[in-house]
C-alpha cells in the first residue's frame, strides 16, 4: 500500500507516456499507407 | 473532535472500494452496457478493430474508446479540466475520424463523463441552484443555437479543424498560465486557496488524508436582490450578476455545441478572471452546465436539426458510450488521487501540449503541413 502511494504523483505521467505508446500502435496498425 | 478524525479515517481504504462498488462501477458498466445495445440497435452489428464504425469511417477496437476516455477523462480532471477538448483532438488526429458525426459523439462523452464527479460534488455540498440555473438556462440556449453553426459555417472540415484549433490554443494557454502562477503563488496565496493549504496541512499533522476541506462545507446563497447574487462559502463572500451567468453560459455554448465538447475550457477561465471564483466553487455551476449543455446539443443535433434544416448529425452512439465509460473512470480516479499529483507541473505539461496541437491546426488551415493531421 506504502508503495503503491509512493508511485501516486507518477501516474499521470505513466498514463500519458502509454497514451503516446497506444497512439503510436493505432497508427501503424490502423492508418491507411 | 481528534477521536472523530481517527475513526473516521480508519476505514478510508474500505470507503473507497465500496464508493467505487457501490456507486462508480454499475454506472460503467451500464454505460459500457449501453455502448454494445446502441451498436447493435443503430448499426446491426458491433464495429471495431475488424470492422469500421459506420458514421465515423474508420476501424479502432473497443478497448482503445475505452482507454481514450479512460486517460483522456484522468489527465484532464487532475488539472481541473473535462475530457472533451482533449478527447476531440485526439480522436480527429489520431483515430482519423474526421466527418462531421465527431461533435454529437464528443457531446456524448462530455454528457457522461461529469455523472461521477456531479454525485461527488453534491455529497461535498459543493452545490447551489441558485448559482448554477442562469448559467445552465444560458447552456440551453447555447445548445439549441451551435449546431446550427455546425452545419453552416463549420460544414467543413477545414473551417471546423481551424476552429478547434482555437479553442485548443485557448485552453492551453489558460492551462500554461495557471501552471505558472501556480509555481509562482506556492504557499504564499491568500484566502481561500492559503486557508486551503492550512488546512491540508493540519490534516497531516494528525496523520490524517490531507483533505484540504472540511467536512459539511457547502456553497450557500447569502442573498439574492434583483440580479444580484451573493455566494458564500467557507467563510468568504462573492457577488455574481445573474444576467451577465446567462450571457457568457449562453456564448460558451453556442461555441462548444457546434464543436462538441462541454464549455468548461471557457467557463471556468471566465468566471475566474471576472468574480475571482475558486474552482472549489465553481465547479457548482460547471458541472451541472456542462451537462445541460451536452444534453441539450445532443437533442439539438439528433431531433431539431432533421425537423427544422433536415439535416441530421447523428452520433457514433457506440464510440460515445464507450469513451465515457472509460471517461467516468478516469475522472473518478483523478478525484481520489489528486491531492498527491503535482498539479502545478501537470498544467504546464497538458497545456503545452494541448497549445501546441490547437497552433498545429491553425497553421495547418493557413499553409497546409507536410504531414497528416
Amino acid at each position: 500500500m506504502r508503495h503503491l502511494h509512493s508511485l501516486l504523483p507518477y501516474l499521470p505521467f505513466i498514463v500519458l507516456i502509454l497514451a503516446v505508446l497506444v497512439a503510436v500502435y493505432h497508427i501503424q496498425i490502423y492508418w491507411q499507407p | 473532535m481528534a477521536n472523530s478524525n481517527e475513526r473516521d479515517a480508519a476505514p478510508a481504504g474500505r470507503s473507497i472500494s465500496r464508493e467505487f462498488l457501490v456507486e462508480q462501477l454499475p454506472l460503467i458498466a451500464g454505460v459500457l452496457a449501453l455502448g454494445f445495445a446502441s451498436a447493435y440497435w443503430q448499426h446491426g452489428f458491433l464495429p471495431g478493430a475488424d470492422v469500421a464504425f459506420p458514421l465515423a469511417g474508420v476501424r479502432v477496437p473497443i478497448w482503445h474508446l475505452i482507454w481514450m476516455g479512460f486517460w483522456t477523462g484522468y489527465t484532464m480532471a487532475v488539472v481541473g479540466e473535462a475530457a472533451g477538448i482533449f478527447a476531440l483532438p485526439y480522436q480527429m488526429s489520431i483515430l482519423q475520424f474526421a466527418t462531421p458525426s465527431i461533435t454529437p459523439t464528443t457531446q456524448l462523452l462530455t454528457f457522461l463523463n461529469p455523472f461521477g464527479a456531479l454525485f461527488g460534488f453534491r455529497r461535498n455540498r459543493q452545490w447551489n441552484l441558485d448559482f448554477a440555473l442562469w448559467v445552465c438556462v444560458g447552456g440551453i440556449v447555447g445548445g439549441l443555437t451551435g449546431p446550427f453553426l455546425r452545419i453552416t459555417l463549420l460544414s467543413d472540415v477545414e473551417p471546423f479543424t481551424f476552429a478547434v484549433g482555437l479553442a485548443l490554443v485557448f485552453a492551453g494557454a489558460h492551462l500554461t498560465y495557471a501552471g505558472i502562477k501556480g509555481f509562482l503563488t506556492r504557499g504564499t496565496g491568500g484566502g481561500l486557496e492559503a486557508k486551503f493549504h492550512k488546512q491540508a496541512a493540519e490534516c497531516k499533522v494528525q496523520g490524517l488524508p490531507p483533505a484540504g476541506l472540511p467536512a459539511g462545507v457547502g456553497i450557500n446563497t447569502a442573498s439574492k436582490k434583483g440580479l444580484a447574487l451573493t455566494l458564500e462559502f467557507w467563510g468568504e463572500t462573492w457577488t455574481v450578476n445573474q444576467a451577465f451567468l446567462f450571457l457568457t453560459g449562453a456564448g460558451v455554448g453556442v461555441i462548444s455545441a457546434a464543436l462538441g465538447v462541454g464549455g468548461g475550457f471557457l467557463l471556468v477561465p471566465i468566471f475566474a478572471a471576472v468574480y475571482g471564483l475558486p474552482m472549489y466553487v465553481l465547479v457548482a455551476a460547471t458541472i451541472p452546465y456542462v451537462i445541460v449543455l451536452s444534453a441539450v446539443g445532443l437533442f439539438t443535433y439528433g431531433v431539431i436539426l432533421p425537423a427544422v434544416a433536415s439535416a441530421a448529425i447523428a452520433p457514433e452512439w457506440a464510440w460515445g458510450f464507450f469513451a465515457a465509460a472509460g471517461g467516468i473512470f478516469g475522472a473518478w480516479c483523478a478525484a481520489k488521487t489528486q491531492r498527491f499529483l503535482p498539479e502545478h507541473l501537470l498544467k504546464l505539461m497538458l497545456g503545452g501540449i494541448t497549445a501546441l496541437a490547437g497552433t498545429l491546426y491553425v497553421i495547418n488551415f493557413f499553409f497546409p503541413l507536410p504531414f497528416k493531421l
